[in-house]
């Protein structure tokens, strides 16, 4: 089968670059001389941040698509796209906060770029309740479409908003160095794990998303058949 | 540069953070494949019990 | 996607429609006075609950005061958003309005209206209680008119979201479930600006905060008028 075959070479493809990419942010990027080790945490926490932002920027078109069209297609991408970046902003704001930790000494920081995530978080799973929550499936899409742009339109709005706060009151951090902030110069084999880890997390997002969406059709199926009455006896 | 140019020991930390990576990444697969195999199990039962049924009705 | 300009423009039938709608809730009201009646006696008690949660010296509570206030808005329209829709439903007259010859939007006009309409009489009663209990004078009007532009914006999306959570099963929790969430530009906004306004800074530092509400609100209105047909189509 066609699509069985571009699958496996697309999920073996993203399993080497995993790979690779560990390699390069380990072995070939250098230590940070502030942070020390945990600064390599930051490849993949951005590019994880990133994937979350993409699943959301996915799931507002086909929701936009799924309005306009009323095509089931759409909405699997839709449910699959948000499910996946629930995962991967987990993980931006569990491996945000541990870099946080030795670095500013706290585990929280209201860092502008981390309650953001928060709240996309807190969108994301809030979309998914939502689903849950209604029993017919063509008003489930329906709401969880509309839902999607609102929750989407509101995310820079918030991103504004948090900045706009942050301005009045400046996060109090712990040392008086640059790398408080969490900026560091970065060399240039730093900036090659850097895009390396966001293309490698770009195309492992695809290939979940692919694997999501097959799973969703084969529900689908499955709810069909279990519907189809038997046959008189 | 100061003088101490001792480098913060945060390994631990690093560790931490990538098994966070580790744990969610690989938890979201294997959700995935427990799921898939669920419902394939179901479409064969589903499957075995229609075609039994028409069997039967055809007798 | 449905061009918005496809829509009727404002014809007078689409008004009337509106004020059918926000005068039979406001009857409805009138009749039984519970919704206002029940959300000031929330509002209250939030208030007081603060009071004696945060044990607040002067110079703490003129500091928190823009932050209890909107909290207390905000809880006490999410309970009079809750309600927007329960009744229609639970009557089985939603399906009535649904067949009268109007316009969609009309009714989600009608209802952000009524519903508006409860919680600003909730907050015109709540506004001078607050500024005596916490010496503090809210009778500026700038901050009025924060508190306006903010409780609209809370109001539309949550009007919104009213009509989709009102179908789930755990319908009072699925409603803050959705609209905190989505709600956190415009109440963080609203509070920056509250506050500002509050210290006396001027207009200058107020500013940003102040425009993020109306842009807010204009895009979330925007949204709103478009996707609510897709909500209400049976």
């Amino acid at each position: 089968m066609q699509p069985n075959r571009s699958l496996r070479i697309l999920t073996i493809s993203a399993s080497l670059l995993v790979l690779l990419s560990l390699y390069m942010v380990f072995v070939y990027a250098p230590r940070e001389v502030i942070m020390g080790a945990v600064q390599r945490v930051f490849y993949y926490h951005v590019a994880a941040g990133w994937v979350g932002a993409l699943a959301f920027l996915v799931t507002l078109i086909v929701s936009i698509l799924y309005l306009a069209t009323n095509n089931v297609k759409w909405d699997r991408i839709a449910v699959s796209s948000v499910e996946i970046g629930v995962v991967f902003t987990s993980m931006n704001i569990a491996s945000g906060s541990i870099w946080a930790r030795p670095i500013w000494n706290t585990w929280w920081t209201w860092d502008p770029r981390l309650t953001t995530a928060t709240v996309m978080w807190l969108l994301y799973i809030a979309y998914l309740m939502l689903r849950q929550g209604l029993e017919d499936p063509e008003r489930q899409r329906r709401f969880a479409a509309v839902y999607g742009i609102l929750a989407f339109a509101s995310v820079p709005l918030t991103f504004l908003a948090i900045r706009l706060w942050r301005t009045i009151h400046p996060v109090v951090i712990g040392s008086n160095d640059p790398g408080a902030e969490g900026q560091f110069d970065m060399t240039m084999r730093m900036r090659t794990a850097f895009f390396f880890s966001l293309f490698t997390f770009t195309v492992l997002y695809a290939t979940l998303l692919w694997h999501r969406i097959r799973l969703e059709g084969l529900a689908s199926r499955v709810a069909i058949m279990k519907a189809r009455p038997l046959h008189d006896r | 540069m100061f003088l101490q140019e001792i480098t913060l020991d945060t390994s631990f930390y690093m560790l931490l953070g990538y098994a966070v990576f580790a744990i969610l990444g690989a938890g979201y697969v294997i959700s995935l494949l427990a799921r898939s195999r669920k419902l394939r199990r179901e479409a064969e039962t589903i499957a075995r019990i229609q075609v039994e049924d028409s069997e039967q009705s055809l007798s | 996607m449905p061009d918005p300009t496809d829509r009727q423009p404002p014809t007078a039938g689409f008004w009337r429609a509106v004020s059918a709608i926000v005068w039979k809730d406001l009857a409805a009201e009138l009749r039984n006075k519970e919704i206002v009646s029940a959300l000031f006696v929330f509002s209250l008690l939030v208030i007081l609950i603060f009071n004696f949660a945060l044990e607040l010296d002067k110079a703490a509570r003129e500091n928190v005061a823009a932050g209890v206030l909107w909290v207390t808005f905000v809880f006490s329209a999410t309970l009079g958003l809750n309600r927007t829709f329960a009744a229609e439903k639970d009557r089985g007259s939603l399906d009535g309005l649904l067949l009268a010859p109007i316009n969609r939007s009309a009714l989600y006009f009608g209802k952000l209206l009524s519903t508006f309409v409860f919680i600003l009489i909730v907050e015109i009663i709540v506004i001078p209680l607050f500024s005596v209990l916490y010496n503090i004078s809210l009778f500026s009007p700038p901050l009025l008119l924060v508190v306006l532009l903010g409780t609209l914006g809370y109001a539309m999306v949550g009007t919104l979201l009213a009509a989709m959570a009102i179908h789930t099963r755990a319908r009072e929790v699925m409603l803050p479930i959705l609209l905190f969430p989505v709600a956190v530009p415009v109440v963080m906004a609203a509070v920056r600006a509250s506050a500002a306004i509050l210290a006396g800074a001027e207009w200058g530092r107020v500013a940003g905060a102040f425009n993020l509400v109306v842009v807010y609100d204009t895009i979330m209105l925007a949204i709103a008028i478009m996707t609510f047909d897709y909500l209400i189509e049976e």
